[in-house]
Formats: structure tokens, C-alpha cells, sequence
């Protein structure tokens, strides 16, 4: 104890060196994760069943995967922009049913326009109760949530509403090119959120908004503006999915969409990510999409007990969120 | 860091310096078992340890306080002090055991701390002396502090420097680094420098100066810190402040800065020096006053419209409000500018990676490549490329605060030129800094704020070091 | 470096553990329908072996007594069940209908809609295929009320008809407001937005215009739920206190308020009717905390959609082809006076 002695010695690598190369690693491992369990799976599938890898059997699951696709994929944009939108599934449920009434009492096209275009206002309204509001996205939504869904069992007075012009179906299920227009829709619409995000001016304020709101604001950015937009984007994608699925099946009433804003953000969630905001790929919730609809199509395909598919659906979320936190880790 | 063999003694404060990345922070941090060594050993009292975390170290007596202080911000100053060494009994904690202790270290330190403040509602120098009476609390027998002046006023620092040596003269053991030359020169008994990862030397503080210190660092000597004083100052003011009140911020401020001109504004943290700088740029209200640019009244409700007049502003935090550290170089060299790469919405690539190219090269940038992303970079790097977003567009008003907060000497020059550079294409610049020896060495004029007001304005040629301090301090009068 | 090789070694060890999983179940799942298959030796007088789809609304009580009602029949004709359950969603429901019809691995439909016009598509894309289907609990069509088959691919149909269940509460409240000068009733409903709730209160509605004196106090919305029927009863309690009748979603409801009432001291006063008859209804009818239910018969249900799949894959003809799921027993309504008639088809033991 005479004296507090110390050395320090270090050889070999540089340490201050590893941390940026293994991180380019670990970020392709991440990529790799995702698509390697959508690989997997996708294999798994091939093989315990023949049925799976047919034109028919795909093209339904790429059908089932619309109405979730088309809240996940906007719903990614609205969380890289720093958002969050739990009420995309009420807003769902209300412009299918006006859609479906207008299209009663109106027209088809009219039933059409408003469904959207009401979708598209009250994912106004969530991005003004955001912003200018200043109320944190969480609480804000899933009050409005709540608003609209009671908005949506008010408009339908309870009752289921059926749409007895089978041309309201056109919407989802005319035949282009042998797929069904829902999946062509979805298909054009991820690709739209894809191109807005990594080719537009607006793409890059959504990840400067989302990735550090102060220096993206002081650097001049409308950072509100942006993330109100991305609610509208959110909105209007819910009330088009509403539409289609009102459409597939001339029908819809107040609890439809009860549960599919939760598929839709594990989705987002599967693909990899981040909650956080300023991050995040559209593919990565594509990746998610197909493998929520993989799962759920092989359980069908194979026969089997539905409670299995709750517990390998849990499982996948905790792969997929294990990968986040682990790349994550080492980039601190 | 390759190879470095260091022996510190009990009872001294032992400074470690060198640029950005030339390790002295990854051996101060080895040593307090944040890092594992790759390879090498590390002995305390002639054992050899092998820390895998911070915790193993704290037990051998060795704390850090690091650059970002670690603490729960929403907990009070008592707690946060004795976190992991509270008095307990059977898992209750014994209060009043721990406001004893409180009170006993109070006496040792010298600080002024009521224990039931929440830490976050503290300045950032008081936070400080809660990290300094936690690691006393634990019975840290060498302590290891990664920049702890940075944040803090001068005053604030030689009250810290006090503390150091008291703690020295008990025997306590403290590792510090610093970019500070004098502050080093003036406080510790060993200067180890460093250089690319190696030890250059270790010697008495009393045989080092200030140009060897450099000398060292930078493996050749440096002519001098500041660059000539550019001579490009124009007749016309480019801003002129008028009367500008931000109630309960700042009151009545009134100044111009002419084009081609570097203003310096000198204060205290909390003098208002920021919060008029944020006023001009539109992020914050005005209430009343007036703001002209070139001779017209603007003003700018949010920074978007005080870019597109012409006023850019780096703020002092780069991580928390300048960059996207995620992000690409090009996506936060760009950001302000996208209208000017894209048609109709769409970012051209092409067009806009060939500018950030050409800035790269003029701010000599060292990165992997301008896709590559910003926490990837050093420090000084990383405050380039904060630049490089002006400076591809250069503004007619600039203001910039801290700029060199956290920056090496290497780096700090080559900032200073980039700023000339500006003044020379005509931009006038507002330098905000609380490092006085940066402000005088840069500005053509220098205004010193006191309490939400302008306390005095000094030429180039009439600013004092003292004369500086005392308006800032409000002692002029008793000299 | 070490830990990135953890980390990768980790992420394997996981896609391959999930992969199991799946084909795991994948194994064990053909191997159950196939040793159920080669069980029996042919169906009744057809040819093909009976392969079924049976696509459930919800996993309760209830549907799982229907479900053992086919499968006591399907199997006893050598034939396999496969069921799954749509947890209410009729987009979930309709994904399962087409991925069943797509894995070829069934000949017949048994359909219990999640929804009955949003199953139409279900129905629709199962004829294209060649396969017959058999409407079950809830009918598959525009019309959620009508007993016959609605669309030309439902080769048969044994469903809930809601009126009776409607008819039979309301005539259960006008016997136990009888004699009283005048009526308080509260109604504990499911949801509001269900819409076959909404058909039950309409009807009571219409039915309350010619009986001035039963008022309907209030309606309260259980959500399904026991739990929330309890923590909601309460207030209802308060707010009417001279309630005389409280009608209930299910019998399990209104036995789990039974505490409620005792703590508002109104044990004995009130009388409590329930719905579905199951095994825990019957007794509290028997033992007189309960004053009334309707009956079910979910198992009878399941066998007769089972015997109607077995004819519609022998291309016998099916007559009726549409059965009320209360014409399946007796006695329908349920009261003290007759429920030693009744045997429960549904609901844990005591």
C-alpha cells in the first residue's frame, strides 16, 4: 500500500479502430437477420407443404398481407419521422363505413373518394394534435383512437352495413395482369413510400425530423409539417385499406379493424425498426409484413392448432427485437 | 492505442493530453475499466487487475466522471451521491446516516449542495460537483475525469481546480484530460502526452510549456493558434439589433455587425449570450425590438425563415442540436440546401454528392466516404461537417456558438480558418464562446453580456483579458 | 469481435430453433389428420374419405362443445377435422377459408362466421374449387337472421336464429315482471357495436312500446366479459335501485354477479336471467339464484353440420337444409319449472 501504482499497457489492434468496422458488420448482419428469417421461413414452408409454393397459394398471401401492408408501410413513415400512430386501425374502421354508406346512398367512386379522403383528415387531425398540440404521440393517438372508433360505432349506428353493388368490390378485386387490384394497390403504394423516402426532399426531413427534432429544426427544416404529413400519409393509407377490405367483402361494421393496427406495428416492429425514430427502411417493414402473412398462411396450410401460431408469432417478435437491441448494444 | 506503458503515482494529478483520437480518453477509460485492454495488463498497488466493468474498478477504489455526466437527472442530489453506497439496514435506507455523511463530505468539498435539488434542475457545473462527491462517496482513491472544465465558466473552473488539489492534498490520486494547455500546465504535478495512440512523454508539469505541449501533441510545433485577423471588414452593417427583448431572457440588446466582420460575444452561461443568438435565428420569440438585415427590418418566426434570409446558426451542442449522428455526411451537410439539389421534390444524387465532395475536400474531412455516417467520425470531424453545412451556401449573418467546444488544437485552428473564410466571402459572424482567449483572438470587437444585458463592447485593440472578465462579473467598478 | 461472433452464432441458433418449430409442427400436424384418417375404414356409403375444414368464429366453451359435436361424427365415418379459429376477424377468417381451399388438404367446408355477409367470399371461393359448405353457429349470407341457405355454394345450414333468442329473453322478462305494478330492468349486453346485440335491443325496443310497464333502465356493455360485467354492475346497482329483472349476455355473467347484488343488499330481489343454459346456468336455475335462461345446444349443433357434410360429399340431397339450432332440444326456455328436463351441452362442471 505505498503507493497507488498503475500501468497500463495495450498492443496488438488498435482499439480505437474496431468499433466503426465491426459496426458496418453488425449493421449487415442486420439486414441479413431479417431477410435471412424471411428466408427461412420461406424455405421451412417449400417444404413442409406442396401446396405453398403455388402461383395461387402466393398470390393470396400477398392478398391477405394488403390491408396490414398498407398500415404498416405508412405507419413506418410516420415513426421515422418521430411519430407514432395507434389510431390508424380506428381511422380504418370509419372511412370503411362511410365509404360503404356514401357508396349506399351516393355512389360507388363518391364511397371511394370521402373513404379516403375522410381517412386522410383525421390523419390531419392526429398530426396537428402532435404538433402544434404538443401532445406526446402515444397519448395523443390512442385518444384519438378511442374518439374515432366510438366515431365509427356512432356513423353505423352499431349495425353491420352491407353494400348490396357488387361493383363497390372493384376496388380489390379486379383482375390486372392476373393479380388482384388490392395487392397491385399495396404493391404501388409501399413502392410510393419507398421512393418518398429515399429520393425526396421531403424523405430526407422525414429522418432528420425523426433522427434529432432540435438540429433538424435549427437546420431550417419544417419539422411539424413533416410530421403531419406523415399522419395524413398514415390516415389515407388506413382508409384505403378499409376501403379494399369493406370492398372484398360488401360489408363492414364498427369492429372491423379492431386489432390490425397491432399486426401493423409488429410488423413494423419484425422488420427491424427503430422505435426511436430516424431510422428504418420500408423493405425492412415489407420484410415484416410477409413474414406476419408467412406464418399465419403456413399454419393454414398445415392444418394446425391456432394456439401454435400465437406462440411462434411471439417468438419471431422477440427474435426480431433481440436483433435491434444487440446492434444497438455495440454501437454505443 | 498501441502500446502505451504509464505509471501514475499515488497523490498527484497526472494530466493526459493530446488531439482527438490519440487516445487519451480510451486510456483514461481503460483505466477505470470502461474498456478491457486487447492486449497488455494493468496493475493497482503492484496487482494485477483485469476490470471487466466500471463496477470491478469502483471496488479498487478507481471512479470516472465522464465528458457526458452519468446521472439520474430526476433524482435528488442525495441520492444521486449515494447511489450504490447508500446507508441501509435489512434493505430500508437510513436517512439520516446518509444526511450525516452528506453534510461530512460537504465540509471536505466545499460545495454548496442542497440534497434534496433534483439533479436535472443543476447547471451543468453542479452536476459536476454531484459526480465529484459521489466518487468521494465511494471511496474512489483515484479519480479519472475526461474534460471536466469543457462545460464550465472560468470561474466555475478554478473553483474546480480548488477541489482538485484539496483532494490531491489528501492523497487522492486524479487523471485528468484536458485541451485546456494552460489550465494543464497550471494544475497538475505530471503531464503525460499523446500522440496517434502512443505515449510521446511523461514529465513534470514545471519542464513543460505551452508550445512544447503542442509541440508534442502534434509532432510539430504550431505557429500559433489564431490565424491573422482577416482584414475584410466593410462599412455597410450587415445585422443590425435594435432594442431586442425576450422577457426574462434578455432585455434591451442593441449591436450591428458589419459584413466581412467577427463580432465575439463574451458572458457568462446564462448571461443570455444564447438565448439572443436563438432570438435573431428565429427559434425563439421576440417581444420586442427590432432585427435588420442589410438595412431591412426582418423577422423570423422559425429558423426556416431566418435561413431563407440569410441567418445560419451552429448551435453549441453538436450532438444534441447540430448533427444527425445516424445520418450521412451528405444527408446533414445538405439538409438546409435540398431545395437548391432536387426539382420537383426529388433529391438529384448525383448533383448534390458532387458538392459535398468538393466541401469535404476544402474542410478536409477524414471519413470513410460522404455516405458515411456521422458518429463514425471524431469530434473535430464531426464539427467540420457541422460547418461544411454553411459553408457550401455561405450566409450573409452566422452565428456561431462554441464552436471549438470539445475540439483538439489541430482541429480548433483549422475552425478558426474556416470561420475567416466565411468573413472573407462577406459573411459577418457573431462569435459566441466562453473561451475568452478564442474570443479576444478572433474577434474584431468583442460585446460582453451580463445578466440578459450588454455590459460593455470593447475594440480589438482595448480588449483585456481582465477588462473582459470584470464586465462580465459586473466588478469593473471595485477594478 | 468476440461478441460478434456471439451475437451471429446466437441469431443461428434462433432461425434454426424457429424453423423447427415450424416444421416440427408441420409434421405433427399432418401425422394427427392422417392417423385419424386411417382410423376408419370409408365414410357412410361414400367413397371419399371426410375431410374437414372446420373454420371457428372463437375457441369458447360453447364452440368447442360444437366442435366435439363433428368430430364425434366425422370421425366415427373414418373421416378428419381440422379447426381454426378466427379470434372474431372476419379478414383473419377469410385468410384461413382461402388457405384451406388452397392446401388441398380438405373436401369439405364447415363454416362458422366470423361475420356472416363478410363470409360470403369464403363461401364463394370455396365452390369455385369443387368444395361443398356447411354453414354452422351463425349463417353465411347477407341476412345475419335467416336459417336457410342464403348463397347457392351452402349446401346446408344449422345455425343460431337470434329472434328466438330474442323472442325467448323477452318472454323470460315478462314472466318475472309479472304481477309487479311496475318493472325496472337493466340489460347487460356484449358490445354496442356488435351487431347482433344491436338486433336483440331493437327488438326488445319494439316489443317494450306494447308493454308500458317494464322500463328499460339501462343497457350495460359487458364487452364479453365477466370481469367487466362485475366491476359495471354496481353502479348500474346505484343508479336503480329498484331494479326488479337483469338480463345478461351469458349465464356465466349473471353468476358472476351474484356477489355484486349481495354487497348492494339487493340479494333476492332481483331476478337474474341469463343466456346459453350451459352447465353452471342450469345449476343456478336449479338452486334458484337464477331465475331463467335460454337453452343451447351447441353439441347437437356440431353433429348435425357434421351429418350434413357427410351427405353433401355422398351428393345425397339434404332436407331441410336449414335447421334453427333451437329446434335441435327442449325445452328452449329455461325455468325453475323445467330445468330438470333440460341436459347442458356446454361449461365446466361444478
Amino acid at each position: 500500500m505505498s503507493a497507488t501504482d498503475l500501468s497500463a499497457q495495450a498492443n496488438g489492434e488498435p482499439v480505437a479502430e474496431v468499433r466503426p468496422r465491426s459496426r458496418a458488420r453488425i449493421e449487415r448482419l442486420r439486414d441479413f437477420g431479417i431477410a435471412g428469417v424471411l428466408l427461412i421461413l420461406f424455405i421451412a414452408l417449400t417444404l413442409s407443404s406442396d401446396v405453398f409454393l403455388t402461383s395461387t397459394n402466393l398470390k393470396n398471401v400477398a392478398e391477405q398481407a394488403v390491408a396490414v401492408g398498407l398500415l404498416a408501410t405508412a405507419g413506418s413513415l410516420v415513426i421515422i419521422a418521430g411519430g407514432f400512430d395507434l389510431s390508424a386501425g380506428a381511422i380504418f374502421a370509419v372511412s370503411a363505413i362511410v365509404g360503404s354508406k356514401l357508396a349506399n346512398s351516393t355512389g360507388v367512386v363518391e364511397g371511394y373518394l370521402v373513404g379516403i379522403l375522410i381517412g386522410a383528415a383525421l390523419g390531419l387531425v392526429n398530426g396537428i394534435i402532435c404538433t402544434v398540440g404538443r401532445i406526446n404521440h402515444f397519448v395523443g393517438t390512442l385518444a384519438t383512437s378511442i374518439v374515432f372508433f366510438g366515431l365509427a360505432t356512432k356513423i353505423s349506428g352499431g349495425a353491420l352495413i352491407v353494400v348490396p353493388n357488387q361493383s363497390f368490390a372493384d376496388l380489390a378485386n379486379t383482375q390486372i395482369l392476373g393479380f388482384k387490384s388490392s395487392t397491385l394497390i399495396f404493391v404501388a403504394f409501399a413502392l410510393l413510400c419507398g421512393f418518398i423516402l429515399n429520393f425526396t426532399v421531403l424523405g430526407r426531413y422525414i429522418f432528420a425530423t425523426g433522427g434529432n427534432l432540435t438540429a433538424a429544426r435549427l437546420s431550417g427544416v419544417p419539422t411539424a409539417v413533416t410530421q403531419a404529413f406523415t399522419y395524413v400519409l398514415s390516415g389515407t393509407a388506413a382508409g384505403l385499406a378499409g376501403l379494399i377490405v369493406a370492398s372484398r367483402t360488401l360489408s363492414v361494421n364498427a369492429q372491423t379493424g379492431n386489432g390490425i393496427i397491432y399486426n401493423a406495428l409488429a410488423a413494423i416492429l419484425i422488420g427491424g425498426n427503430s422505435v426511436l425514430g430516424g431510422e428504418g427502411a420500408i423493405w425492412r417493414t415489407v420484410c415484416g409484413v410477409l413474414i406476419l402473412a408467412l406464418i399465419a398462411n403456413g399454419f393454414n396450410l398445415l392444418g394446425i392448432d391456432p394456439l401454435y401460431q400465437q406462440i411462434v408469432t411471439g417468438l419471431i417478435i422477440l427474435l426480431a427485437v433481440g436483433l435491434d437491441a444487440w446492434t444497438r448494444r455495440a454501437r454505443t | 492505442m498501441r502500446g502505451v506503458s504509464l505509471e501514475i503515482r499515488r497523490g498527484e494529478i497526472h494530466a493526459l493530453v493530446g488531439e482527438n483520437g490519440a487516445g487519451k480518453s480510451t486510456l483514461a477509460k481503460i483505466v477505470a475499466g470502461v474498456h478491457l485492454p486487447s492486449a497488455g495488463s494493468v496493475s493497482v498497488d503492484g496487482r494485477e487487475v483485469r476490470y471487466r466493468s466500471p463496477r470491478q474498478a469502483l471496488a479498487d477504489g478507481i471512479a470516472m466522471i465522464d465528458q457526458e455526466l452519468a446521472l439520474l437527472p430526476a433524482r435528488s442530489v442525495i441520492d444521486n451521491v449515494f447511489l450504490h453506497s447508500e446507508n441501509s439496514k435489512a434493505g430500508l435506507l437510513r436517512r439520516r446516516q446518509m444526511r450525516e455523511r452528506f453534510a461530512a463530505l460537504v465540509e471536505r468539498t466545499g460545495f454548496e449542495l442542497d440534497p434534496d435539488r433534483t439533479v436535472g434542475s443543476l447547471r451543468v457545473a453542479e452536476q459536476q460537483k454531484v459526480e465529484i462527491m459521489r466518487a468521494l462517496a465511494r471511496t474512489a482513491r483515484l479519480i479519472v475525469m475526461d474534460e471536466p472544465t469543457a462545460p464550465l465558466t472560468p470561474v466555475e473552473a478554478e473553483s474546480l481546480y480548488a477541489v482538485m488539489r484539496s483532494l490531491r492534498d489528501e492523497g487522492v490520486t486524479i487523471v485528468f484530460v484536458s485541451h485546456f494547455l494552460s489550465e494543464v500546465l497550471a494544475l497538475s504535478d505530471v503531464v503525460t502526452v499523446m500522440r496517434d495512440g502512443s505515449r510521446v512523454r511523461t514529465s513534470p508539469a514545471a519542464e513543460e510549456t505551452p508550445g512544447s505541449l503542442v509541440e508534442g501533441m502534434l509532432g510539430r510545433s504550431l505557429d500559433s493558434t489564431f490565424p491573422a485577423r482577416p482584414e475584410s471588414v466593410r462599412a455597410e452593417p450587415r445585422l443590425e439589433v435594435r432594442g431586442l427583448c425576450g422577457t426574462g431572457r434578455f432585455e434591451d440588446v442593441s449591436f450591428s455587425v458589419h459584413a466581412g466582420e467577427i463580432v465575439g460575444l463574451a458572458g457568462l452561461i446564462g448571461s443570455g449570450r444564447t438565448e439572443v443568438a436563438r432570438a435573431i435565428f428565429g427559434a425563439d420569440r421576440v417581444d420586442d425590438g427590432e432585427i435588420l438585415l442589410d438595412g431591412e427590418p426582418v423577422s423570423p418566426r422559425s429558423p426556416r425563415q431566418a435561413i431563407s434570409r440569410g441567418i445560419a446558426l451552429l448551435p453549441e451542442s453538436r450532438k444534441e442540436q447540430g448533427l444527425l449522428m445516424r445520418r450521412s455526411i451528405v444527408e446533414n451537410i445538405m439538409l438546409p440546401h435540398l431545395d437548391d439539389v432536387s426539382s420537383g421534390g426529388i433529391v438529384r444524387s448525383a448533383r448534390e454528392r458532387r458538392e459535398v465532395v468538393e466541401a469535404m475536400e476544402r474542410l478536409s474531412v477524414r471519413a470513410a466516404g460522404p455516405r458515411a455516417s456521422v458518429d463514425t467520425l471524431s469530434g473535430g470531424n464531426q464539427q467540420k461537417v457541422l460547418f461544411g453545412k454553411w459553408l457550401i451556401r455561405p450566409p450573409r449573418v452566422m452565428i456561431v456558438d462554441e464552436p471549438t467546444r470539445g475540439v483538439d488544437v489541430g482541429a480548433k485552428r483549422a475552425i478558426y480558418e474556416l470561420i475567416d473564410e466565411l468573413t472573407a466571402s462577406g459573411t459577418a459572424v457573431l462569435l459566441i464562446s466562453s473561451d475568452l482567449e478564442e474570443v479576444l483572438g478572433m474577434a474584431h470587437r468583442v460585446l460582453v453580456m451580463r445578466r440578459g444585458r450588454l455590459a460593455a463592447e470593447f475594440s480589438n485593440e482595448g480588449a483585456e483579458r481582465t477588462a473582459v472578465l470584470a464586465a462580465a462579473f459586473g466588478t469593473e467598478g471595485r477594478g | 469481435m468476440k461478441r460478434l461472433k456471439t451475437s451471429s452464432v446466437l441469431l443461428a441458433a434462433l432461425c434454426l430453433a424457429l424453423a423447427a418449430v415450424i416444421a416440427g409442427c408441420g409434421s405433427s400436424g399432418s401425422s394427427t389428420s392422417s392417423g385419424s384418417g386411417s382410423g376408419g375404414e370409408g365414410g357412410e356409403g361414400s367413397g371419399e374419405e371426410v375431410k374437414a375444414a372446420l373454420l371457428l368464429n372463437i375457441y369458447t366453451d360453447f364452440t368447442q362443445a360444437g366442435r366435439e359435436g363433428v368430430e364425434a361424427v366425422i370421425k366415427k365415418a373414418g373421416g378428419s377435422v381440422t379447426p381454426s379459429n378466427a379470434e372474431f376477424e372476419p379478414q383473419k377468417q377469410l385468410a384461413q377459408c382461402q388457405d384451406a381451399i388452397t392446401s388441398q388438404r380438405y373436401n369439405v367446408i364447415i363454416l362458422g362466421p366470423a361475420d356472416s355477409p363478410s363470409s360470403v367470399p369464403c363461401a364463394t371461393q370455396a365452390g369455385e374449387a369443387g368444395l361443398p359448405v356447411i354453414a354452422f353457429e351463425n349463417p353465411v349470407g347477407p341476412s345475419r337472421t335467416k336459417v336457410e341457405p342464403q348463397v347457392p355454394q351452402v349446401q346446408g345450414s344449422v345455425v343460431i336464429a337470434p329472434m328466438v333468442d330474442a323472442e325467448t329473453t323477452f318472454e323470460l322478462v315478462e314472466e318475472a315482471c309479472k304481477g309487479l305494478p311496475k318493472c325496472v330492468w337493466i340489460d347487460e349486453i356484449g358490445s354496442r357495436s356488435s351487431s347482433l346485440d344491436e338486433t336483440k335491443i331493437q327488438y326488445f325496443e319494439e316489443q317494450l312500446k306494447s308493454n308500458p310497464k317494464i322500463e328499460l333502465a339501462q343497457l350495460l356493455e359487458g364487452n364479453y366479459l365477466p370481469s367487466e360485467t362485475v366491476q359495471k354492475l354496481p353502479n348500474a346497482l346505484a343508479a336503480n335501485p329498484g331494479v326488479n329483472v337483469i338480463t345478461f349476455e351469458s349465464d356465466t355473467n349473471a353468476v358472476a354477479a351474484v356477489p355484486a347484488l349481495k354487497s348492494a343488499g339487493l340479494e333476492g330481489k332481483v331476478k337474474l336471467i341469463g343466456d346459453g343454459g350451459s352447465v353452471a346456468g342450469a345449476a343456478a336455475i336449479k338452486a334458484g339464484t337464477m331465475f331463467g335462461s335460454v337453452a343451447s345446444f351447441p353439441r347437437s349443433m356440431g353433429e348435425k353440420a357434421a351429418e350434413m357434410a357427410l351427405q353433401a360429399l355422398a351428393k345425397e340431397k339434404i332436407s331441410p337444409n336449414g335447421i334453427d339450432m333451437f329446434s335441435l332440444g327442449e325445452p328452449v326456455k329455461l325455468t325453475k319449472a323445467n330445468i330438470a328436463e333440460y341436459t347442458p351441452q356446454f361449461g365446466a362442471k361444478e
